[in-house]
C-alpha cells in the first residue's frame, strides 16, 4: 500500500546559520497511510507542531523529502505548494485562528475564495460543512460571540469545507472541557469513518488512548521516541 | 471569477473597519480636492483667457518711458496704419477704477461703437455723456439694474453720476464682470486724459502669420513703443497662471508629502490584526498572489472612491462656487476681484496625471508591505 504521505529524514531548523538556530525537527521519517489516523504525542517543545506544519506543507524542510500522494513538495514552488496544502489538508489551529469580525458562515468560507466557485456553491457548501459540525442555525453570528467549543467546531467546519484528504489538528484538546473533548473526539472518530486521514498533535492522553487513534507517534527533541500501533 | 471574488472579500474586509477607512477616506479626499481646485481653476483660468483674446486685437502697441507704460500720441495710430500689412489702428482708451465702495476694481473701457464681442444682456449701449454700461459682476457688487445711476468719483475727486444703460456679457466672464464701459470723450475727462492721448494702440493685421514682422517694424518706427503680439499676451496670462497654481502646488506639496507619510505608515504598520489575517488567510489556502491582489483591491477602492469624491467636489467648488480662497489667490484679487465662475472644462490628461500621482503611491503604499507579510510561510500562524 502506497502510503499518502511520506517523510524522508526531515530536518527543520529555525534561524539557520544563526547562534540562536534551533532544530526543531531533527531527522524524522514517517509514513502515514490514507485513512489513518496518526497522534503525535510529546511534552511541549518536542516538535509536534513543527512536525504537522512540515506534514500540512505549510513549511519546507530544510533539510529531506516531504511527498504527498506520491509527489514530492518539498521544493514545489509556493504557487504549487499553496494548492495541494488547500486542495489536500483541513487544519485545525489550537487557537482556532477565525477572524472575529466574520460571522460564522464568513470564517468558514475564507478557503473557498481562491477556488474560484460561485456565491450559490461557496454558500452551499458551507451551509454543509456547519451542517456537519451541527452549527447551521449560528450562521450569521459572529464568531467573536461563540464560546470556546463552538469556536473549534467553526474551525473543524472550515478545514473540512474544501472536502480535504488529510485533517491535521493541533492540540485539539487543549481548551476544551473533557466532555467537549470526547464530544470533539467522536466527532473526528465520525470523520475517519468517512475515509478522512487524521492527524493529531498532542499531550492529552485522553487523545492517546482514544479508540479513533490508529498510531501513536512520540516525539523528544524533535527526533522520533516511538511509533506505535494502539 | 476568482478575482471578483477576492474583490468581494476586500470591500467587505473595509467595511469591518468602519473607522479606519472613513479617516483614511477624508483625508485623501480632501488632499484630492486641494490638488484638483488647483489644477481646475488654473486650466480653466487659461482656457477664459484664450477665450478673452479670441476677439482682441492680434497686436496691441504701447509706449515706455524709462521701463513704464506711458499714454501713446493718437498721431502715433496714423504711424501705425501706414505700415505694409496693417489694416486697421485704432487708439484705445481704457484704465482701471478702484471703488472703495465695494473694495474691487473695475476696467474702465471707452467705446465710441458697438464692440462685437460684447453682447448685452440687457438694456443697450452708451451713447453719450453720463452714460454707461456694465458687466455682470460689477452690477452685482454695486447692485444696479439697467436705468440705475452709478457714482464715480473722476480725476478731479469729484462723483461723476452715470446712468447704466445696460448690462453685458461676453464669451468670456474674465472679460465682462469687471468691465464699464461709455463713450470715449466722457471716459478721457473721467481719468483727466488729454484728447491728444490715448492708453495705447489695437491693430489688426490683414495676415496673421505676418504679426511678428509687423510688430518689429513699429518697433523700428516707434522707438519707444512696445508692441504686444496676442500670442504673447496669452503667453503670459498662462505663465502668470501655471506660476501661480505652481506656487500652489508646492505648498501643498507638503501635504501631499504628509499623505503618503500617513499612507506609507498606515501599510507598513500593518496592524497585528491584519497581519494576523494574513496569516490565516495564507494558512487556509490563499496563496501570495491572492493576498497581494486582496490588498491591492483594498487600497484601490479606498483610492479610486476618494478620488472621484475629491475631483467632483472640486469640480463644484470651482465651477459652481467660484473657487473660494483659492480662486482669489490664482486669479489675483487686484483687477477681478469680482466674483468669477469659469466657463467648466476639463483636461483629461490633467485628470489622468493626477489620478497616476494619488492612486498608484497609495496602492503601492498598501500592496507592497503587505506582500512582506504575505511571503512569509504561513507556520508563522501556527506559533502565534
Amino acid at each position: 500500500m502506497t502510503p499518502l504521505i511520506c517523510l524522508d529524514d526531515v530536518r527543520k531548523t529555525y534561524h539557520p546559520r544563526r547562534p540562536d538556530a534551533v532544530e526543531a525537527v531533527a531527522g524524522i521519517s514517517l509514513r502515514i497511510n490514507a485513512g489513518e489516523a496518526v497522534a503525535l504525542c510529546g511534552p511541549s517543545g518536542s516538535g509536534k507542531t513543527s512536525l504537522l506544519t512540515l506534514i500540512g506543507c505549510m513549511a519546507r524542510p530544510t533539510s529531506g523529502r516531504v511527498t504527498v500522494a506520491g509527489e514530492e513538495v518539498s521544493r514545489l514552488p509556493e504557487r504549487f505548494l499553496t494548492l495541494v496544502r488547500r486542495r489536500t489538508f483541513g487544519f485545525v489551529f489550537q487557537q482556532y485562528h477565525l477572524i472575529p469580525e466574520l460571522s460564522v458562515r464568513d470564517n468558514v468560507m475564507l478557503p473557498l475564495y481562491p477556488e474560484a466557485l460561485g456565491a450559490g456553491e461557496m454558500a452551499r457548501r458551507a451551509a454543509a460543512a456547519l451542517d456537519e459540525v451541527e452549527l447551521a442555525q449560528m450562521a450569521t453570528r459572529r464568531v467573536a460571540h461563540l464560546s470556546g467549543g463552538e469556536q473549534q467546531r467553526v474551525a473543524i467546519a472550515r478545514a473540512m469545507v474544501n472536502r480535504p484528504r488529510v485533517l491535521i489538528a493541533d492540540e485539539p484538546t487543549a481548551h476544551l472541557d473533557s466532555r467537549l473533548s470526547v464530544e470533539l473526539l467522536d466527532r473526528f472518530a465520525a470523520l475517519k469513518r468517512a475515509g478522512l486521514t487524521l492527524v493529531v498533535a498532542t499531550h492529552d492522553p485522553l487523545v492517546c488512548a482514544h479508540p479513533l487513534i490508529d498510531r501513536t507517534v512520540r516525539l523528544r527533541d524533535g527526533r522520533l521516541d516511538g511509533d506505535a500501533a494502539t | 471569477m476568482r478575482r471578483f471574488k477576492i474583490l468581494e472579500y476586500a470591500l467587505a474586509s473595509l467595511l469591518r473597519r468602519p473607522v479606519k477607512t472613513a479617516a483614511i477616506l477624508v483625508v485623501y479626499t480632501l488632499m484630492i480636492v486641494v490638488l484638483a481646485t488647483v489644477l481646475l481653476l488654473t486650466h480653466a483660468l487659461k482656457t477664459e483667457a484664450v477665450n478673452l483674446l479670441a476677439d482682441g486685437p492680434e497686436l496691441v502697441v504701447q509706449r515706455t518711458m524709462a521701463g513704464r507704460h506711458e499714454l501713446v500720441p493718437v498721431a502715433a495710430a496714423q504711424t501705425v496704419a501706414a505700415i505694409p500689412g496693417v489694416s486697421a489702428a485704432t487708439p484705445r482708451v481704457w484704465g482701471y477704477y478702484y471703488d472703495s465702495l465695494t473694495g474691487a476694481n473695475y476696467t474702465l473701457l471707452g467705446v465710441d461703437a458697438a464692440e462685437p464681442s460684447l453682447e448685452l444682456l440687457a438694456g443697450r449701449l452708451p451713447q453719450g455723456d453720463g452714460e454707461c454700461a456694465i458687466g455682470a459682476g460689477v452690477a452685482a457688487v454695486r447692485k444696479v439694474a439697467v436705468n440705475d445711476d452709478l457714482i464715480l468719483i473722476d480725476a478731479n475727486n469729484i462723483g461723476a453720476i452715470f446712468t447704466v444703460t445696460g448690462i453685458f456679457r461676453a464669451e468670456s466672464r474674465l472679460l465682462t464682470e469687471d468691465l464699464l464701459v461709455m463713450p470715449m470723450a466722457p471716459l478721457r475727462r473721467f481719468f483727466g486724459m488729454p484728447a491728444e492721448l490715448a492708453t495705447d494702440l489695437a491693430v489688426s493685421v490683414r495676415n496673421p502669420s505676418e504679426v511678428d514682422t509687423v510688430a518689429n517694424k513699429v518697433k523700428r518706427a516707434l522707438p519707444d513703443s512696445r508692441p504686444i503680439t496676442r500670442k504673447e499676451l496669452l503667453r503670459t496670462y498662462h505663465a502668470v497662471f501655471d506660476w501661480r497654481g505652481g506656487m500652489l502646488l508646492a505648498l501643498f506639496a507638503s501635504a501631499l508629502l504628509a499623505f503618503c507619510i500617513m499612507a506609507w505608515d498606515k501599510a507598513t504598520g500593518l496592524s497585528a490584526g491584519e497581519r494576523r489575517e494574513i496569516g490565516i488567510l495564507k494558512a487556509v489556502g490563499w496563496d501570495t498572489a491572492d493576498v497581494l491582489l486582496l490588498k491591492a483591491w483594498e487600497g484601490l477602492a479606498v483610492s479610486l472612491l476618494a478620488f472621484l469624491l475629491g475631483f467632483a467636489l472640486a469640480f463644484g467648488l470651482v465651477f459652481w462656487w467660484g473657487a473660494p480662497l483659492l480662486g482669489v489667490v490664482l486669479r489675483g484679487w487686484s483687477v477681478l476681484f469680482p466674483e468669477l465662475r469659469p466657463t467648466p472644462y476639463v483636461d483629461l490628461y490633467q485628470v489622468a496625471t493626477l489620478a497616476f500621482l494619488t492612486i498608484v503611491p497609495y496602492v503601492a503604499s498598501t500592496v507592497i508591505p503587505a506582500w512582506r507579510a504575505a511571503t512569509t510561510d504561513p507556520d508563522e500562524v501556527m506559533r502565534q
